[in-house]
This record gives structure tokens, sequence and C-alpha cells, in this order.
């Protein structure tokens, strides 16, 4: 009883907040937005939420952060759009959509297929928002009781777990976070209030802002590394009708345990540091290509095979805000990236993010219902607004991107240096991409590095020096050996498949 | 790649010898625990350890096939993206001398010129477009104090 009150306490104090037409008009925007970055190939959700922060400066934290957070699952709509018609996936969660998508749209289906999309999305996205209602209270009042050394051991599990699952080469992941890390330390020692590695330079004492690093590695490094081929795509042309628009009666047959299928992997791969909605998609449709009544379907256009990942992305978005926001361990790049703009509106998300900043932690999760109802309309009925934005030239899209790098990166603090560092790690971001380097884990060093220490140090104290204070406190324990679970979790991966390998 | 891997195992390595170098002369210990170096001394040594996993790693793969055909438009790209790259950064500094709106549409005509084969009124008036929407939005709404130049806006 007590907590079901609670529930709609929140939730009331939520839509008071959402409700508002300020932050109903951002969440538009931020929807909007995101359907479209989604829709253009190459832009992802991370360099969408990197490249518009900027435009937040000066708005109510509130509005900023619904509006953020509103592109970031606003992507997971409009990447599929790319994936469907041109079979390009317009972010890195809804690559396998396009595997079912295109087939469809090549079949004249692309109606049905946007339509699924949309469906199957909001069904993911409700129900991922939901779940998050109900388990971010639980999350932030399990961690009410986490300290310092728990803390710590957190953040090395949040790293760990994005070194070991995410990128093809974890020995990579590894280098960057430590890159990252180092370069959090620049400017003054948050746990102490010493100078590190400042050079005798002003603009170091600050230390290195973690947003024109972002822009640098997730948009001018993107925009780098597509200009070594400028083509403009073939987009398939279909004429999409109301009458193809809807799925028939046999597809929601098809795709109606697909998309609870979806939601449900979707939500708690999300919930998982390090994996987010990307592997969720993955996972969702692997899943359905093993349960299907249809398997010679499968790769020809089988509508369950595009329901189930789209389904499972969006839920995943709304589940990797609960660590996020409960915790403040990011599980993704856009994470990493939402968790810094947290932090530049001087906000710390983890558990007394809901108790000092309810309005603000409630409205967010409100304006996600109200969002995605505004996605599902969004992506059927003004689909070929959408799929209008596709046919933007790559001549006028590019540059339009650097000027938004490199005025957002000026915004931050109105100086040239943070430009200067915003190229430099626009240079180190193609060289990244272009040679396999993933960029989340510099960002997420980067974001958690001053906190991690100031744990850290404080565990250190608490212990009077003594640093096994990490491994005698037993959920401090279990957290880092979760955190060498998913580091040595590649190579048990190899292994076997070496044994398997030997057996045959 | 795997050139690219030793060369970026041998980077790291030595960047991540610097960093322990740097770190070194911050206090590693104080007397109520870790000083501020104890951390950065840890990350550098990270970073050395992952250098060396790369370099063995990359070591260990097998030599390219040297009749491998080279891919003739590799030096084509890599001069895209540097031409872009340092458009960009001669933007940033004409920013400060010729004031945010020149530099901004010169930099716009210059890319849609490079990128896209339009008529050169069309470039031109999509270059303008584009920066006075950047310049109402940022400097008129946003009230982002744009850098000036000698011209005064």
């Amino acid at each position: 009883m007590g907590i079901l009150s609670d529930l709609f306490q929140h939730m009331g104090l939520g839509f008071s907040v959402a409700l508002t037409p300020v932050n109903l008009l951002f969440c538009f925007i931020g929807v909007t937005l995101g359907t479209i970055i989604g829709a253009l190939p190459g832009l992802g959700s991370v360099t969408g939420v990197a490249i518009l922060l900027p435009l937040t400066f000066g708005m109510d934290p509130t509005t900023a952060i619904i509006m953020l957070a509103g592109i970031y699952y606003g992507v997971m709509y409009g990447g599929t759009i790319s994936s469907i018609l041109l079979n390009t996936p317009g972010d890195a969660a809804v690559v396998v959509s396009a595997i079912e998508g295109y087939p469809m749209a090549r079949q004249g289906r692309a109606g049905a297929a946007f339509s699924m999309n949309a469906l199957a999305s909001f069904a993911g996205g409700t129900f991922g928002t939901i779940m998050l209602t109900a388990a971010a209270p639980a999350f932030a009042h399990a961690a009410l009781r986490f300290g310092p050394p728990e803390y710590f051991s957190l953040m090395i599990l949040g790293m760990a777990s994005l070194i070991g699952l995410a990128g093809s080469n974890p020995i990579k992941g590894l280098i960057m976070t430590a890159f990252g890390f180092l370069l959090a330390t620049v400017g003054v020692d948050a746990g102490r209030g010493v100078l590190r590695f400042t050079y005798d330079s002003v603009y170091m004492m600050t230390g290195i802002n973690f947003l024109p690093v972002a822009i640098g590695m997730f948009g001018m490094g993107e925009v780098l590394y597509q200009m070594e081929d400028v083509v403009d795509l073939d987009i398939l042309k279909t004429k999409i009708r109301l009458k193809t628009l809807l799925p028939t009666m046999a597809d929601w047959v098809r795709s109606r345990m697909a998309i609870v299928r979806g939601s449900i992997i979707g939500f708690l791969v999300g919930v998982l540091p390090g994996a987010g909605a990307t592997i969720a998609s993955f996972l969702a449709y692997a899943t359905e290509v093993k349960m299907t009544k249809h398997p010679e379907d499968i790769g020809k256009g089988a509508i369950e095979g595009l329901a189930a990942p789209e389904a499972a992305n969006n839920a995943a978005a709304a589940g990797a805000l609960v660590p996020m926001m409960t915790l403040g361990v990011p599980g993704s790049g856009t994470t990493a990236v939402l968790l810094g703009a947290f932090m530049m509106y001087g906000l710390q998300p983890g558990p007394l993010l809901f108790k000092d900043h309810p309005k603000l932690a409630w409205g967010l999760i409100a304006s996600m219902y109200i969002g995605n109802v505004m996605l599902v309309i969004l992506n059927t009925v003004f689909i070929p607004v959408f799929v209008c934005v596709l046919k933007m030239p790559q001549a006028i899209l590019m540059p339009l991107i650097l000027v938004l790098t490199v005025v957002g990166s000026y915004t931050l603090g109105n100086n040239m240096m943070d430009v200067g560092v915003m190229v430099i790690f626009g240079v180190i971001g193609y060289i990244a991409k272009k040679f396999n380097y993933p960029a989340a884990p510099l960002i997420l060093g980067l974001v958690l590095g001053p906190i991690t220490e100031v744990n850290f140090v404080r565990s250190a104290s608490l212990a009077q020096g003594d640093l096994t204070i990490f491994f005698t406190r037993p959920l401090s324990l279990a957290l880092l050996l979760g955190a060498l679970l998913s580091l040595v979790f590649p190579l048990i991966k190899i292994l076997f498949v070496r044994i398997r390998g030997l057996r045959r | 790649m795997r050139r690219a891997d030793i060369a970026g195992g041998l980077i790291t390595i030595l960047f991540g010898i610097f960093a322990i170098s740097q770190a070194a002369q911050i206090d590693y210990w104080w007397k109520f625990g870790p000083g501020p170096g104890f951390l950065p001394l840890w990350a550098s040594i990270v970073m050395v350890f992952g250098g060396c996993l790369l370099l063995i790693q990359a070591l260990r793969k097998p030599k390219q096939d040297k009749h491998r055909p080279k891919d003739p438009q590799q030096i084509k790209r890599i001069g895209n993206v540097a031409a872009v790259a340092g458009l960009t950064v001669l933007t940033a500094v004409g920013m400060v001398y010729l004031g945010f709106s020149i530099a901004i549409f010169l930099f716009v005509a210059l890319m849609i010129h490079m990128l896209g084969k339009y008529r050169w009124y069309i470039t031109l008036s999509m270059a303008l477009f584009i920066s006075l929407a950047f310049y109402i939005s940022f400097a008129k709404w946003l009230q982002v104090p744009l850098p000036e130049g000698i011209f005064g806006f």
C-alpha cells in the first residue's frame, strides 16, 4: 500500500512538472530532433546529445534534461527509418533492424515496417519507462546504504563492464578508459585540492572540460570519419500510402510475443552496467531467430525480427537510465554524455538525486511517457516528413554539424581554448574511430574520474590508509569481483570458442 | 590493422611512460592515506600495461600478405579529412579576427563547394542562409556573446 501510494505521489509530481507548457514544448523539440538525428545515417544518439547539449545552456535544468533525454530515446525511433530505407542504420542500436526492415521495404512494405517500428518502439519504450518508475526508487533506496568504498567499487564495475562488453577489442577499451581517467586528473584534485598536470596554464587549472572532449570525439570525429567518402546514399523509392502504412492482422499476430520478449530483454539488458540498447537489440533479434514460427522468412523481411529489436532498444534506453540516475553509473556513451550534462547543471546523479531533486527526477521520467506518445504519432502520421530528411545532401549536413561543434564548444565558457580542445579531440576521435578504439570508455573515464577519486580518498581515510577496505567490506568485494568478471569475460569467451573448436 | 595496432601500442606505452614520469613527481602517499599522485600513477601504469598487451596481441597476428592490393583511395581519403580538419582550425582562428558571422559564412561556403557540385550562387545563398540562421539562433535567441571581429559582427 505504501509503495503504491508513493508511486502515485511521485508520478503526480512528475506529471505536474512534465505537463507545463515549456517542458511539453521542449520534450516535443527533443523527440523531434531525436527522430531527425536518428533518421540521418551516421549520426547517432551520442553525437546528437553531445552537439545539441550547448543549445540547452541557459534553460532551466529540468527542461534541458527533458529535451536531451528526448533526443536520446527519439533516436531509437528515428534510427530505424534509415535502417529500413537505406539499409544503413542511423545508430548502433538499430543495426539489426536493417536485417528484416530493408527486405520489407524492398517488398514494398516500408509503410508497414515504419508503423511496426513505431508501435513496437512505443510498447518497448513505455514498458521500459514503467519499469524505470518502479525500479528507480528501489535502486536509489538500496544505494543509500552505500559507503565510499562501495561507490568506488561500483564505479570500477561500471568502467570494467563497458570495457568488457562494448567494442571488439577490450584491450583498446582499457587503454581508452585509463586515458580518460588520466585526463580527469588534470586540474584541481577533487579529493585534496592539489594542482596536478597544469603546466602553469590557467586553463588547465580548471581541468579538462568534459563537453569539448565529448563534442570533439563524437561530433567532429564522426564528421571527419565520414569525410573519407562523401557519398549521398540511395534511398529506396517507395510510395507510402495510408493503406500500406498499417501492418496486417497476420503481422500483429506474428509480432505480438516478439514485442513482449523484446521489451523484457531490452529492459533487463539496459539496466546492466556496460550493456546498452545496442546489445539489447542484438539479443532480442537473436532470440526471435530461435523462437520464430516462420524460420524460412528470417532475413527476408520477417516482421517479428524487426519488432523485437525495436521494442528492445527502446526498453533498454529507459532501462539504462536506472543505473545512470540512481547510481550515477552510465552504461553507454550516450548515458555518459547525459551524466555529464547532469553534472554541468550542478546535479549529481545518484541515490540522492531522487531525494534532493524530486521534481527533476520524476519530471524527467513522466516526460518519457509523454515523449513516447509524441514519438509514436510522429513516426506514423508524419513519417513522410522524416523520409524527406534523409534526402538532405551531405554537402549541407556536414558543414552544419561542424559549425555546431565549433559554436557549441565556444558557448561553454566563451573562450577559444575550449574550441581548441574540441578540435584536438576531434582529430583524436577520428583516429580512434578509424583504428577501432572505442570513444565511450574515454568519456566514461573522464566523467567518472573525479567521483571515483573522491570516494577512493574517503574510503582510504575511513580505514586510516588501509586499502584492503575495498576487499573486506562484502558488498564492495562483490562489486569488485563483478568488475573482474566482466574484464575477463572476453577471455572466457575466447577460451570457450577454442575448446568447442577442439572438440570438433 | 596489424601495423596500426603495433604503432598504437607503442604510442600508448610511450604516452604512459611520460604520464608515469609526470605522476611520480606528485606525492604518492600522505600521512592519512593515498596522496594526489596515487591514482594518476596507477592510471598511467594501466596505460603502459594496456599498450604492452596491444603490442603483444598485434605481433602475434600473422603478417599481412604483401601482395594485398593497397587501397588506391587511401591518400585521397586522408587528404579529405585533413582538408576539413584544417579548414575547421582556420575557421576557429578566423572567428577571432573576422568575427563569427564572416568566418562561419566562408567556412560553410567552402565546405559546400568542396562536397557538393552546385552552381556558385546556390552555394553562396545556402551558406548565407546557414550562417544567418546560426547568428540569429545563437547571438539573438541564446544570447551567446559570439566573437566579434574587426567588422563588429
